[in-house]
């Protein structure tokens, strides 16, 4: 190298040895800590103590869950066992073995792998067969329906 | 050399080269797929790729890099630096499929031209932790492509070895973008410690190499002779230079190589027409001084290239004064002939 490109690549190494360990540095104490959101934990409530019924299939299995005295107060738990090939995925009830979302009530959205409950009111008195349907709102299709 | 172009000026050390380069980068391939499936079993196909090739890219540049400090350092170096070009070009091969699947994967499966969702997406410029990492990716990349495009010998002569080489010193800007590339994208999102470690210890192993070799140039060239008369300066003792090897000396901006062979003492310009290679770094192998980046040669007591080939370096005086060697900074045209100095004479030529 000549003279003067062997002075500027001196310069450039000098300030890249003061430079890029800063911005390393900054970097690193920038990582964002694991901060629990609050709106999406307190939307997963606490499972209610007594199973009342169960199905669904492997992949998705579902129970029905029951608080003890509350009379009316049911809780849906759907476990998500693989992760979801779908961007997005909604839940909904229904009494109903045939139909689309249009007929149930909504519950609420899929995510991650693992339980997903919903707090809903009930009668008593339940047909022997309930029904999930989850619904991609993307493709607006149903990709699943799950009986318990 | 310089007769005639050709793709590739294939040799038995080029090939050998290139079947270890390869070698290796299958073997990490290989290894970091294992792992992958290992830690990962979700992975997708397109991850993978991501992952792989990112992660082989990112570390070729860190062995293309410390190549050139390291042979400065220690000659025993100096083979990884011949075909170095062949690296950075596989390297940048490597860098074009990463940087070709996260272009896909993650903003041409919308209805905006993936370029245009690659620099509009994220905007959030003033955020460390969500800053827009893949733009420093992109033109990291475009430096690695425009470098890898003009690697070859046409662009080298036509554009002159000082342009050239000031246009690939933007791998420097290159290698710091990706360094921040990486700090602000995977590091920010995967958080693992293991990550951070590795990448703080590639880059420090890079600056300290770089920083030492050029501490260690700056000590060599360094003239620190005294003046003595009819221009002349005092370079070292003829004892210091090893049989068909040369002492560097930088005087009056002159960058110098004194050449010791055949008890002959002659000087030539350090600097090899080919690509500025440090022709001092070399030694006399057939009677020619050879360039330690790629075997260009020279006849020591005229700098000229033996025929058929054409380059020439400017040659300077060298004379001996009992065992101190005096060279005149003061150049003669490219190819002149200068007399040697006689090893053991003492005497001016």
């Amino acid at each position: 190298m000549t003279p003067s490109l062997i002075s500027i690549h001196r310069r450039i190494w000098y300030a890249l040895a003061l430079l890029l360990p800063l911005g390393f540095i900054i970097a690193v104490i920038s990582i964002p800590g694991v901060v629990a959101d609050p709106g999406f934990s307190g939307h997963q409530p606490e499972a209610f103590p007594v199973v009342a019924r169960s199905g669904g299939t492997d992949k998705y299995p579902v129970a029905l869950r029951k608080a003890e005295n509350q009379g009316n107060q049911f809780q849906v738990e759907l476990t998500v066992t693989e992760p979801l090939t779908v961007s997005s995925a909604l839940v909904y009830f229904s009494i109903r073995p045939e139909g689309g979302p249009g007929d149930g009530l909504l519950l609420g959205s899929l995510g991650s792998v693992g339980a997903h409950r919903f707090n809903l009111n009930l009668p008593e008195a339940m047909p022997n067969a309930l029904y999930l349907y989850l619904y991609d709102p993307v493709k607006q299709e149903v990709f699943q329906i799950l009986k318990f | 050399m310089s007769v005639n172009y050709a793709p590739v000026l294939w040799n038995r050390q080029k090939r050998v080269y290139d079947r270890a380069m390869l070698g290796l980068m299958g073997l990490f391939l290989v290894v970091f797929t294992s792992l992958q499936f290992t830690l990962h079993p979700e992975i997708t196909i397109e991850t993978l790729v991501i992952r792989a090739t990112g992660t082989l890219a990112f570390l070729m540049l860190h062995v293309i890099l410390s190549i050139g400090p390291l042979a400065r350092l220690d000659r025993r170096f100096l083979p990884l630096l011949y075909n170095r070009r062949h690296l950075g070009v596989t390297m940048c091969l490597v860098a074009t499929v990463h940087g070709a699947f996260n272009l896909v994967q993650f903003h041409a499966l919308g209805n905006v031209d993936p370029l245009v969702s690659l620099f509009t997406s994220n905007l959030d410029y003033a955020s460390v932790p969500r800053f827009p990492f893949q733009t420093l990716g992109f033109f990291a990349l475009m430096i690695l492509i425009t470098m890898a495009a003009t690697s070859h010998d046409f662009w080298l002569k036509n554009l002159s070895p000082k342009v050239w080489k000031s246009l690939h010193m933007m791998v420097y800007l290159a290698y710091a973008m990706l360094v921040m590339h990486v700090m602000l994208g995977v590091i920010q999102l995967e958080k693992s410690p293991v990550l951070i470690t590795v990448a703080g210890l590639g880059m420090a192993t890079v600056i300290s190499l770089h920083v030492a070799a050029a501490r260690l140039g700056k000590k060599k060239e360094q003239f620190t002779g005294r003046q003595i008369p009819e221009g002349f300066y005092e370079v070292c003792d003829v004892s210091d230079i090893p049989d068909n090897r040369a002492k560097v000396a930088l005087i009056n901006g002159e960058n110098i190589a004194v050449f010791k062979y055949d008890g002959k003492l002659s000087a030539v310009s350090n600097l090899c027409r080919h690509q500025n290679g440090p022709l001092g770094e070399g030694k006399i192998v057939d009677g020619c001084i050879t360039c330690p980046w790629h075997g260009y040669q020279y006849l020591p007591h005229n700098g000229q290239s033996p025929p058929p080939f054409t380059e020439k370096l400017e040659t300077y005086d060298v004379i001996l004064i009992g065992t101190a060697v005096y060279v005149n900074p003061n150049p003669y045209p490219e190819g002149t002939e200068r007399p040697a100095a006689l090893v053991g004479s003492g005497q001016l030529p």
